[in-house]
């Protein structure tokens, strides 16, 4: 018990003489009972808890999956087969010239950067 | 094997996986309710209850988090249940008398009377501080990890085990100024 309280160490010396005051005598005594009643619970006791807290801890995740699938399904359904043909994506691939040369992606595949006003063109609406 | 692979096994219902935990931390529980409880045999019972609930609970055990805490957490509760729930008589508080009718430290520094001075000095610590302290310089747990078993600011677990040590340090005192003058 020499060091300081202060210490961010084990004191060893505290720490031993306070294991050998709270150490129990019969650890395997008390090993063996702990098991003897651990085997006075029915195996299925935990096996069914487990079943169930397997489904209580899927069940919110799950619905809300099952929620956003529909919704995608309900989405893709109404843009894709009620709008007739598909339609090309907003920014368009920009490996493929497109048709309107200030068309965003257009101006991602450019070697220059382009022109303030275009942009601003662009994000105002002015078109 | 891991801690965290015998919680799963033993929670998928291997008894054997169980019993391995229960070598391994039936030590640690024991002080630990040993610690709040003082009597023997009503920390035992508690540290029993707690590895119960621990075996019906492993399903919120997380396996990213060290097993140890988690367990002392259900132990450390156990116990403090279960002191609270019992009627404490008054002959079992410590009363600053007892303390002083000690064994002087001019006499042979005893190891049984070593332990009942370190003994009286630990219940006068209030229960945290007592938990915290055993933790840290019994357990070898860090200030973070008594921090989740306590539920408490990793500051305040600091501040436990120094004004704990503190006392232990200072109601030792005489013993440690008799073993010197022995020396």
């Amino acid at each position: 018990m020499t060091g300081s309280p202060f210490g961010h160490e084990q004191d060893q010396e505290l720490g031993e003489a306070l294991k050998a005051l709270l150490s129990g005598d019969d650890e395997v005594g008390f090993v063996q009972r702990v098991l003897a009643r651990v085997s006075e619970i029915p195996n299925g006791f935990v096996l069914r808890l487990t079943w169930w807290e397997v489904l209580g801890a899927w069940a919110r995740p799950g619905l809300v999956a099952a929620g956003l699938g529909l919704a995608l399904g309900a989405t893709i359904w109404l843009s894709g087969f009620g709008s007739g043909p598909v339609q090309t994506t907003v920014l368009g691939d920009p490996l493929e010239p497109p048709d309107d040369s200030v068309f965003p992606a257009a101006l991602l595949a450019q070697g220059e950067p382009p022109d303030l006003n275009e942009i601003l063109v662009i994000g105002l609406d002015l078109r | 094997m891991e801690d965290a692979e015998l919680a799963a096994l033993a929670h998928a219902g291997d008894r054997h996986a169980f019993g391995q935990l229960l070598w391994k931390y039936a030590g640690q529980a024991r002080r630990v309710a040993r610690t709040i409880l003082i009597d023997e045999t009503e920390a035992d019972d508690a540290a029993q209850d707690a590895f119960l609930a621990a075996l019906k609970n492993l399903g919120r055990y997380d396996p990213d988090r060290p097993f140890g805490p988690w367990l002392l957490r259900i132990v450390a509760n156990a116990a403090t249940d279960r002191h609270r729930r019992r009627k404490v008589r008054s002959t079992e508080q410590i009363s600053p008398q007892a303390r002083s009718a000690l064994p002087r430290p001019d006499q042979a520094a005893e190891w049984g009377e070593f332990r009942d001075a370190l003994e009286v000095a630990l219940q006068e610590l209030p229960e945290r501080r007592r938990i915290a302290v055993v933790l840290f310089d019994v357990e070898g747990y860090s200030h973070q990890e008594i921090a989740d078993v306590l539920d408490v600011p990793v500051g305040t677990v600091r501040s436990d085990v120094f004004h704990a040590r503190r006392k232990l340090r200072e109601a030792l005192g005489p013993w440690r100024s008799a073993e010197e003058e022995i020396v």
